[in-house]
C-alpha cells in the first residue's frame, strides 16, 4: 500500500518534468520525485524496528543508515532546486517567457 | 601511515576553495587568493606521485573518515582504478586552471566552483562506497550546473537548466539503483557489496539485481553522455565559458565513466559488454555525422566529444584487459587534445566574438602559437602519426578485435578528419581566400587576447599530445601494469609500417568526404540534420528508451 | 514587493522567535531531529521574512551584507580546520579527538554538535546572501 503511494509520487514526478511546458512546474515536479525516491528509502528503513537511533537505543532504533542517507539527499535536493530556479528567474528576465518551448526556439535562433 | 596521505586528494581542493571564499572576502587581494587556489593543487599532485610506488606492488589502500568502522563510515580507497582517476584530474584541472588564471574576468567566484568541481571529482575517483559515489556526483553537478551558466549569457543559462533537468533525473535513477542493493544485500560499501555477489556466483541473478545494476549505469549513463542520454552534451559545452567547457569535456565526463567502470567491473556486469560495445559503435557514428553537419565551432566539438567517448565505450565493452588498457588509454589522450582543441577554438571565437565557422578565418596570422597548437590538437584527433591519437586509435583497433562494431569507428574515424578539415578554417585560409588584413584593437580583442599564461597552457598541452604519441606504447604498459600488475605481453609495432599505411586510406576518404559535405546537396543535408535537435520533452523519451534497453538486456 | 499589513505586522512578531528556533536545531541536532543544516536553513528564512515584510535596506541594517559574506568564509575555513583536527590526532578526517568510553556523553557527541554549529552559521549566512543578493536584483 505505502509502496504503491510512494510508486505514484515517483511517476508524477517524472511526468511532469516531462510533460509540462512552464519551468517553474518542471522544476516543481522535480522537488515531487525526489521526494518520491527520498520516502522510499525511509519507508524501508523504518520497517525494522521501532524509535529513533538516539544514543541509548541501541537494540530498538530503526535502522539509521537510510535516515543519514536521506539528510543528505534531502539537502542535496533543496541546493539543486534552489539553483534550477534561480535559472528559471534568470530565463524569466532574459525572455520574457516562463514556456520552454518558446525559449529554446528563442535561444537557438539567437546564436545561428 | 601512507594511507593517511588519501584524505589530502579530497581535502586541499576544498581549502582551495576556502581560500577563493577569502577572495571573495577580501576584494583587493583577489588575485593572491586566486593564485592560493592554484597552490592547493600540489597536495593532491604530491599524494598520488608518493602513492604510486606501493600501488604498483599491488597494494590497495583504504581510508575511513572519521575512524568509523566499515559499514558505518564513508571510506575512500586507493587502488588502481582511482588513481588512475585522480591522475587523470590531476593532470587537466590545473592547466585550465592556469588559463582561466590569465584571463582577467575569471574572478574568486569562479575559482571557488572550480575547487568545488574538482574536489567532487576527486570525491567519485577515491569512493569507497556507492551513496559517496552519489555526493560527489551531485557536488560535481552543482559545481557543473554554475559554471556554465557563469557568463550569463541567455544560452548559457539555457543549456545549464537542460543539463539540470536532465542529469538530475539520471541522479533519481541511481538513487534507486543504490535502494535496491541496499534492500537486497544491507551494505553499501562497494568492496563488501563486491565479495558478497562473489560469494553467490557473480551478480546474484534475480530480478533486483538486474534492474539495480540497470538504473546505477542509466544514472551514470546521463552523465557520460553515450546515446541515448547524449542530448544534454552539445548545448552545455558549447554555451559555457572556454576553460569549462575544456574541463567538462576533458575530465567531467571520463571521471563518470571510470565511477561506471569500478561500478561493472566490481559488480560482476559483464554481460552488459554486448550492449555497451554497441552503443559506443552508434554513439560515435551518430554524433560525427552530427558534427559535419554544425556550423557553430564549439557546438561541432561537442558532438566529437560525444563521438570519442563513444569510442572509449566501445572498446571497454570488448571485454578483454587489453581492452580495458586501450580504453583508458584513448580517455587519457582524448582528455589531453580536448582540452587543448576547447581551449585554441574558444579562443578563437572569443576573439572574432561569432561562433559561426564560416565567419571566422585566418586567426593564425594573429596568434601563430595558437595556430599551431590547434593544428596539433586537430591531428590529434584524426589519429595522424605521431600524435596520441593516433597511437590510442592503433590500440583501440587491436583491442576490438576484428568485432562487427569495428566497422562503424572506422567510418567514424575518417568522418572525423572531414570535420576538422572544415574546422581548420578558422585558422587557416580556406583556397579561395587570400589572408586577410589584421584586425584592429576592439574591446573583445583585449579580452580574449590569449597572454603568456594562456600561451604556456596551450604549448605545454600540445608537447603533451605529442609526447603520449611519440611514446604511446611505454604509457599504455605502464598503464596495464597499474591496472593489472602483469606485464602487457602483447606489444603494439605502432610505428611499422602496417600501421602507418593504414592511415593513408583514413586520410584519402575523409578528403573525399569533405569534399562531398562542401557541395549543395551536402549543405542540404546538414541544414536538415541541424534541424533535429530535440528539445526536453523528447530528450526525456529517449532516457527512458534507454532505461527499458539497459534493463532489458539482462534476459 | 507589495507589502500586506498581515505580513507585515507578523513578521515583526515571528522573525525573533524563528532565529531562535533555527538556533535551537542547530545545538539539538545530535538529539533531535535538526542538525547542522536545517537549523541554517531556519535561520536563513527568519532573515528573509525580514526582507520580505520590511524590504531589503531594514533587513540590511540588521545583518549587513558585507559581515555575512565574512561569516560565511571564515565559518567554512573553520569547519575545514575542524575536520582537521581528528587527522593531527591520528582517527581520520572529521574524526573525534577525544574518544575515551568512560567519559560522559557529551564530550563524545562534542564534535557533532561542533560541526553542527559551524554548518548551522555557514549555511545560515550563505543562504540568507543568496536571497538579499536575489532581492537586491530587482
Amino acid at each position: 500500500m505505502a509502496l504503491l503511494m510512494i510508486g505514484t509520487i515517483f511517476i508524477v514526478g517524472l511526468w511532469g518534468i516531462m510533460n509540462k511546458a512552464n519551468m517553474v512546474k518542471k522544476v516543481m515536479a522535480l522537488s515531487i520525485a525526489n521526494s518520491g525516491i527520498i520516502l522510499l528509502f525511509i519507508h524501508y528503513g523504518s520497517l525494522s524496528g521501532e524509535t529513533a537511533p538516539i544514543e541509548g537505543t541501541r537494540d530498538v532504533m530503526v535502522d539509521p543508515l537510510p535516515q543519514a542517507l536521506m539528510l543528505t539527499a534531502i539537502v542535496v535536493g533543496i541546493c539543486v532546486v534552489a539553483l534550477a530556479l534561480v535559472l528559471v528567474y534568470r530565463l524569466y528576465l532574459q525572455f520574457g517567457t516562463l514556456d520552454m518551448r518558446l525559449i529554446e526556439k528563442k535561444a537557438w535562433k539567437l546564436n545561428d | 601511515m601512507t594511507e593517511d596521505i588519501v584524505i589530502w586528494i579530497l581535502v586541499s581542493p576544498l581549502f582551495g576553495a576556502a581560500a577563493a571564499l577569502f577572495g571573495k572576502v577580501f576584494k583587493s587581494a583577489e588575485r593572491v587568493f586566486c593564485i592560493l587556489t592554484l597552490v592547493s593543487f600540489a597536495g593532491p599532485i604530491a599524494a598520488l606521485l608518493v602513492l604510486l610506488e606501493p600501488l604498483l606492488d599491488g597494494n590497495v589502500f583504504f581510508y575511513s573518515l572519521g575512524g568509523w568502522p566499515e559499514p558505518f563510515g564513508i571510506s575512500l580507497v586507493m587502488d588502481p582504478f582511482a588513481w588512475v582517476s585522480s591522475a587523470l584530474i590531476s593532470l587537466i584541472t590545473p592547466l585550465i586552471a592556469l588559463f582561466a588564471l590569465g584571463n582577467r574576468k575569471y574572478g574568486a567566484h569562479f575559482f571557488f566552483f572550480l575547487m568545488l568541481l574538482t574536489a567532487g571529482m576527486y570525491g567519485v575517483a577515491l569512493t569507497g562506497d556507492l551513496f559517496t559515489m552519489f555526493v560527489g556526483f551531485e557536488i560535481i553537478a552543482i559545481a557543473a550546473y554554475v559554471l556554465i551558466a557563469y557568463e550569463g549569457t541567455p544560452t548559457g543559462l539555457v543549456a545549464s537548466f537542460k543539463y539540470l533537468m536532465l542529469s538530475t533525473t539520471g541522479i533519481l535513477f541511481f538513487l534507486l539503483g543504490i535502494f535496491l542493493i541496499y534492500r537486497d544485500l544491507g551494505v553499501l560499501s562497494i568492496a563488501k557489496i563486491s565479495a558478497l555477489l562473489e560469494s553467490a556466483g557473480g551478480v546474484r541473478n534475480t530480478h533486483t539485481m538486474h534492474l539495480a545494476l540497470a538504473s546505477l549505469c542509466v544514472g551514470i549513463g546521463v552523465r557520460t553522455a553515450f546515446i541515448p542520454f547524449h542530448t544534454w552534451l552539445p548545448e552545455a559545452h558549447a554555451y559555457a565559458p572556454h576553460p569549462v567547457s575544456a574541463l567538462l569535456s576533458g575530465v567531467l565526463i571520463k571521471v563518470s565513466f571510470f565511477a561506471m567502470v569500478r561500478i561493472l567491473m566490481q559488480f560482476g556486469g559483464s554481460y552488459m559488454s554486448e550492449l555497451l560495445l554497441w552503443i559506443g559503435g552508434f554513439t560515435a557514428i551518430s554524433a560525427v555525422i552530427s558534427a559535419l553537419a554544425q556550423s557553430d565551432a564549439k557546438r561541432l566539438l561537442a558532438y566529437h566529444s560525444i563521438s570519442q567517448m563513444g569510442y572509449i565505450l566501445a572498446v571497454f565493452g570488448a571485454g578483454s584487459s587489453f581492452a580495458l588498457t586501450a580504453s583508458f588509454f584513448h580517455a587519457l589522450n582524448h582528455a589531453l587534445f580536448k582540452s587543448l582543441l576547447f581551449l585554441t577554438v574558444g579562443t578563437a571565437v572569443g576573439l572574432r566574438g561569432v561562433r559561426n565557422l564560416y565567419k571566422i578565418s585566418a586567426l593564425g596570422r594573429r596568434i601563430p602559437l595558437f595556430g599551431l597548437a590547434f593544428f596539433v590538437g586537430a591531428l590529434s584527433i584524426s589519429g595522424i602519426p605521431p600524435f596520441n591519437g593516433f597511437a590510442s586509435k592503433a590500440y583501440i583497433s587491436s583491442g576490438m578485435g576484428g568485432s562487427p562494431a569495428y566497422v562503424l569507428l572506422w567510418i567514424t574515424s575518417f568522418l572525423t578528419i572531414a570535420s576538422f578539415v572544415k574546422l581548420s578554417r578558422i585558422y587557416f585560409p580556406g583556397p579561395k581566400e587570400p589572408f586577410p588584413a589584421v584586425q584592429p584593437d576592439t574591446a573583445l580583442v583585449r579580452d580574449y587576447l590569449p597572454g603568456k599564461l594562456e600561451h604556456l597552457v596551450v604549448i605545454v598541452l600540445a608537447l603533451m599530445c605529442l609526447g603520449t604519441g611519440v611514446f604511446g606504447v611505454p604509457v599504455a604498459r605502464f598503464l596495464h601494469q597499474l591496472l593489472y600488475t602483469e606485464a602487457l605481453e602483447y606489444s603494439l609495432p605502432l610505428f611499422g609500417r602496417d600501421k602507418l599505411l593504414s592511415v593513408v586510406p583514413a586520410v584519402l576518404l575523409g578528403a573525399f568526404a569533405f569534399r562531398l559535405v562542401i557541395t549543395r546537396a551536402g549543405k542540404g543535408f546538414s541544414a536538415r540534420l541541424k534541424a533535429l535537435a530535440p528539445d526536453l520533452h523528447t530528450v526525456l523519451l529517449f532516457f527512458f528508451i534507454g532505461l527499458i534497453a539497459f534493463a532489458a538486456v539482462a534476459y | 514587493m507589495k507589502k500586506t499589513t498581515i505580513l507585515d505586522l507578523v513578521s515583526r512578531k515571528l522573525a525573533p522567535f524563528m532565529l531562535l528556533f533555527g538556533f535551537y536545531l542547530l545545538t539539538y541536532g545530535h538529539l533531535s531531529p535538526g542538525g547542522g543544516f536545517q537549523g541554517g536553513v531556519v535561520i536563513a528564512s527568519g532573515v528573509i521574512l525580514l526582507a520580505i515584510s520590511r524590504g531589503v535596506d531594514a533587513a540590511e541594517a540588521v545583518f549587513p551584507v558585507a559581515v555575512l559574506t565574512r561569516v560565511e568564509a571564515f565559518a567554512f575555513f573553520l569547519l575545514l580546520a575542524a575536520g582537521l583536527a581528528g587527522v593531527a590526532a591520528g582517527i581520520g578526517f572529521l574524526g573525534n579527538p577525544v574518544v575515551r568510553s568512560d567519559v560522559q556523553a557529551v564530550p563524545r557527541a562534542g564534535m557533532i554538535l561542533l560541526f553542527n554549529i559551524l554548518i548551522g552559521i555557514k549555511v545560515g549566512a550563505g543562504v540568507s546572501l543568496i536571497c538579499m543578493h536575489l532581492f537586491r536584483e530587482e
